[in-house]
């Protein structure tokens, strides 16, 4: 199957979900009422449970001018703050990387209030778990647009790898699903702080690590192989054969499990009950990929080679945390497929951005679909907006301020924001100003 | 409510102009948010020219750096040395870094647009279904967001492929006409 097939299937797919995602909230019957009324729903759920009812009362006051989601008297996004934030972000993407997705979350969590608004209604409130899962989804609609972004691209490159990103997608469709199916509305902001501070510290260490004496030698090492090669004899393949063609794979297992998966979502979101069909559908599927065997293709001449099984495992736990936190997604599958798959950097690059926008569609469409989770329309706009000029900014910046000199002011961010988040989210108060 | 909707209504004459063009409704809705899409597909090619524009020569010299290990890498695994194939690979993906989140952020500027054009709608037109199927198969109703995709990208494919005619007749008539002369 060519490249082409398999991306138009995915536009498809993807166009589909759309699709259906406004077939859902449109129709009460088969999805949560459209947004104003789930509002109301979680608000009046909040009313009839005496432990979160008072707190309701006190926090949600009608008559007051609606805030974030139509809340009366909730904290109303300031624009301009919000789109002063999205540059810092947006230059951050521009000048390291990685951490703009960190920024991005803290945004929608601390700067705007969301989070604080969130937990004040109080543990087990289903309006805090309603603000906390729109914060979620509003993370992933900016992490997913950079997959939707880069995925167009590459495409254009022909840098995907049809088979690789079929085994990625069988793994990240479950994993994007169950986690919001599992968790969606029953995560207080509490605990989404704490896991959120955990995976800053990941990505601070991550940081640090670039400013080892190893890894310096590491990259001097590699830099001196490349030199090397560089005065090296042309290769023997033939390498006027730039493109991706696919030498072994069992294309029928394959298309059996995508499609396998795709129904369970489609089943969790439309129709629900019984819940087991889909849980069902999707084991069939990812048992299907231990029968489709190794999986060989060439690029640029030379030969690559990756085990099915292996790509779909990573996809499960990869999307699984990108859907739980909202980041993350890229982050992870670079180097999962650079180490674990052998693969070169361009292949890497255009499969990983598929895999994460395929993640984000399933995830945001369970969210959005399945549990009915609001977002602001207006205020991603708004942070796409700051993103863009931020990142207009960054080149301008780069010449006077060392990178070192960058990484280190991160390393400090994500100690702080994970050390405020974590001790939040983990024992109820932060360790660090403002307490 | 949505933050930006005190700012929306000052463009919403504007925006609501062409729904009015036509006595049937039905068809002033199709029309009116296939210019909206037109607009949101024009506004947001416009602002990745300017990006692009702004920083060519720094995309230039990152892509030309990740071009380079990337070329080295496959020299280093056609001569058969994996050790070194690795290394320069990891390379490869530590500048390719740079450059993703990089052009990542600069693409963002060609979908803020839509984003400001689906909350407008969500105001507009927020309580409006559309019945795809009967009653008896189902009776599903959709609301304004799939429509609003699909036009979205047929006004993008419009837009690209009318870019690339008028590109092909403006660039061939020019060198027409500096032949003959």
């Amino acid at each position: 199957m060519k490249n082409r097939s398999f991306l138009l299937g995915t536009a498809i797919l993807i166009l589909l979900s759309f699709v259906a995602l406004a077939m859902a909230q449109g129709n009460s019957a088969l999805t949560p009422p459209d947004m104003p009324a789930k509002m109301k729903a979680t608000i009046q759920k909040s009313l009839q449970n005496d432990k979160t009812a008072a707190k309701t009362r006190q926090l949600i006051k009608p008559g007051e001018k609606p805030g974030y989601l139509g809340i009366p008297g909730a904290p109303k996004p300031n624009l301009l703050v919000g789109l002063l934030w999205a540059i810092w972000v947006g230059w951050i993407f521009s000048s390291v990387g990685a951490f703009g997705g960190i920024m991005a979350g803290v945004g929608h969590i601390t700067i705007f209030g969301l989070g604080d608004y969130a937990k004040s209604f109080g543990k087990g409130s289903p309006v805090n778990k309603l603000l906390t899962d729109s914060i979620r989804v509003s993370n992933q609609w900016l992490v997913g647009l950079s997959g939707l972004i880069s995925s167009t691209n590459y495409y254009r490159m022909g840098r995907l790898v049809a088979p690789l990103g079929f085994c990625l997608a069988i793994g990240g469709i479950g994993g994007s699903w169950v986690i919001p199916e599992i968790t969606a509305g029953k995560i207080s902001l509490k605990a989404y702080l704490g896991w959120f501070g955990i995976a800053v510290f990941v990505i601070g260490a991550y940081l640090i690590y670039q400013l080892t004496p190893a890894w310096a030698a590491k990259k001097k090492e590699s830099q001196a192989a490349a030199d090397a090669y560089q005065k090296a004899v042309k290769e023997k393949a033939d390498t006027k054969e730039k493109g991706v063609r696919i030498v072994q794979g069992s294309w029928t297992f394959m298309i059996i499990a995508v499609a396998c998966v795709v129904a369970s979502t489609l089943w969790i979101n439309l129709i629900g009950s019984p819940k087991w069909i889909a849980y069902l559908l999707l084991l069939i599927g990812w048992a299907l990929t231990f029968f489709i065997g190794k999986i060989r293709f060439t690029f640029y001449g030379q030969e690559f080679g990756f085990t099915a099984w292996v790509p779909m495992l990573g996809g499960i736990f990869i999307a699984a945390i990108a859907s739980f936190l909202g980041i993350g997604g890229g982050f992870l599958y670079v180097p999962f497929l650079t180490s674990v798959a052998g693969l070169p950097m361009f292949l890497v690059a255009g499969t990983s951005a598929l895999a994460v926008l395929i993640g984000m569609i399933i995830s945001i469409f369970t969210y959005m679909v399945g549990k009915g989770v609001l977002v602001s329309w207006g205020l991603i706009g708004a942070e796409l907006v700051g993103i863009f000029i931020g990142s207009m900014l960054g080149p301008r910046t780069s010449k006077y301020i060392p990178d070192k000199v960058l990484r280190l002011i991160f390393i400090i961010l994500a100690f702080y924001v994970g050390l405020r988040y974590t001790t939040k989210g983990f024992i109820g108060r932060s360790i660090v100003p403002p307490f | 409510m949505d933050p930006v909707v005190g700012w929306l209504k000052t463009i919403d004459p504007i925006l609501i102009a062409p729904y009015r063009w036509f006595e049937n409704p039905m068809i002033g809705w199709w029309l009116g948010t296939f210019i909206l899409c037109l607009w949101v597909v024009i506004l947001g090619d416009l602002t990745i020219l300017l990006a692009f524009r702004v920083n060519e020569k720094y995309i230039k010299t990152l892509l030309q750096k990740t071009d380079y290990y990337h070329e080295q890498s496959l020299k280093a695994k056609s001569l058969g040395d994996d050790s070194a194939y690795k290394k320069i690979n990891w390379l490869a993906n530590e500048e390719f870094g740079k450059s993703f989140f990089m052009l990542m952020a600069m693409g963002m500027g060609s979908l803020w647009p839509a984003f400001f054009a689906v909350a407008w709608l969500n105001e507009r037109f927020g309580q409006l279904t559309f019945l795809i199927l009967p009653e008896w198969a189902g009776g599903y109703h959709i609301n304004f967001i799939g429509p609003f995709v699909a036009l979205y990208i047929l006004a993008r494919y419009i837009f690209t492929t009318s870019k690339s005619c008028l590109k092909t007749l403006l660039f061939d008539n020019t060198e027409r006409t500096r032949a003959k002369r």
